[in-house]
């Protein structure tokens, strides 16, 4: 779970009228703080991140390291940008199925690769390459991942600072719990979306 | 030149708590700074340039160098400003795109948080010239002179929200906006200050 730095969570407590030395409520600010950054992650692609996987010679199948992959933007193999591809599509090529080991050319995120027999299900959080890459072409480089995730420390970017701290405020306020304060948390909500309109006219 | 300490004092006469009995002086400089930040990007006032170290890699996490960068708004490496293109359009021209070492001649972003420049340099410097956040350790405003009012009024905006005076706190937001340029006031479309209109009626009545 994302949870709020020191400052931000002074900060967050001030706006909701928490004492500062009083940790009765963190809990229930963290929930809030990750469900703002999740939201984030899910509607914009402001925060990109970068994860290497070793290849292995004739494995299809792939799995990210984090469980908070929310899209992946581009896989490389061996510095290969690889052909996203869906199922449908796979399926129109027909020699897909049988294909063998070799150099990868393509990933999907929704398909079942030709080395996996029977009944398989792909998780979100994995891959797979196609062909699956052959021994000679493992390479040195392995898989690059480039993907929207939410972040588990602070977020990459100083200017995401304020817009957590109103949105975490506006969604504590908001929500069915002891700190509710139905008025107080539309006003928050306001200033955050000031922030995201703002931020989201000027960060691709 | 005022200082965030002197436009804390101001807002806290504006909010008749001179002697920072409900709001401190600290809490009221940190609502400035949230609104110079906001301003700022709104009006684009904070531009910076730095130098980024280039090392053959084809993306580079531009906050570990610039922790303060919001959008890049130009890009240059020996001595040539580069032109901006996108992931896709440099993946259509050349899928190899990022094993190819030559002069750089463009750029690209990977979202808010990845810089790429290609063909790939090899040791040498780019110059980034970025949309800024403003500083948070200076004691003074980065934006000039003219904004701080508006500083203040957003100051003042949050202040008044902690008191649970919604219907003020709202005009003050309403006044930052137009002063700061952000002109789509849905943000402020919600039912808490909106005043209802004559033509706000039921659907089923407005379908009669």
């Amino acid at each position: 779970m994302s949870v709020p730095n020191a400052a931000m969570l002074s900060r967050i407590k001030d706006l909701l009228r928490v004492p500062d030395a009083t940790t009765t409520h963190d809990a229930l600010i963290d929930q809030a703080y990750d469900g703002v950054i999740s939201a984030l992650v899910w509607d914009t692609d402001w925060i990109v991140d970068r994860e290497e996987i070793a290849a292995v010679a004739d494995q299809s199948i792939y799995t990210l390291a984090t469980t908070r992959t929310t899209r992946v933007l581009a896989v490389f193999h061996n510095r290969l940008a690889l052909a996203r591809v869906t199922a449908r599509n796979l399926d129109l090529l027909s020699a897909w199925t049988t294909e063998a080991s070799g150099t990868p050319e393509k990933f999907s995120l929704n398909a079942i690769p030709p080395s996996v027999d029977g009944l398989v299900s792909i998780v979100p959080e994995q891959l797979i390459l196609i062909p699956a890459p052959s021994v000679s072409a493992v390479g040195e480089q392995g898989i690059v991942v480039f993907s929207v995730r939410t972040p588990t420390g602070d977020p990459p970017g100083q200017y995401l600072t304020d817009l957590l701290v109103f949105g975490t405020a506006a969604r504590a306020s908001l929500s069915e719990t002891e700190i509710r304060d139905k008025t107080a948390g539309e006003f928050w909500e306001q200033v955050y979306k000031m922030f995201e309109q703002t931020i989201g006219q000027i960060v691709p | 030149m005022a200082t965030f300490a002197s436009l804390a004092i101001e807002v806290l006469r504006s909010v008749e708590d001179a002697g920072g009995i409900f709001h401190t002086t600290a809490r009221v400089t940190e609502y400035l700074r949230a609104g110079e930040s906001l301003l700022s990007m709104a009006r684009g006032l904070v531009e910076k340039t730095g130098s980024l170290p280039l090392d053959g890699s084809y993306a580079y996490r531009i906050h570990d160098v610039f922790p303060d960068f919001i959008r890049p708004l130009r890009v240059s490496a020996n001595g040539i400003v580069l032109v901006p293109t996108s992931l896709e359009n440099v993946s259509l021209l050349d899928p190899f795109w990022n094993s190819v070492q030559d002069t750089p001649e463009r750029w690209f972003m990977w979202g808010g948080t990845w810089l790429s420049i290609v063909p790939l340099a090899g040791a040498t410097t780019a110059t980034v010239t970025y949309l800024a956040v403003p500083s948070a350790t200076v004691t003074t405003p980065t934006v000039q002179t003219q904004w701080h009012r508006t500083l203040t009024l957003f100051a003042q905006a949050i202040c008044l929200a902690k008191e649970a005076q919604y219907g003020i706190a709202g005009e003050k937001l309403k006044e930052f906006l137009a002063e700061a340029g952000i002109k789509d006031t849905r943000v402020l479309a919600t039912s808490a200050q909106r005043p209802r209109k004559e033509t706000d009626m039921p659907i089923k009545q407005a379908q009669d």
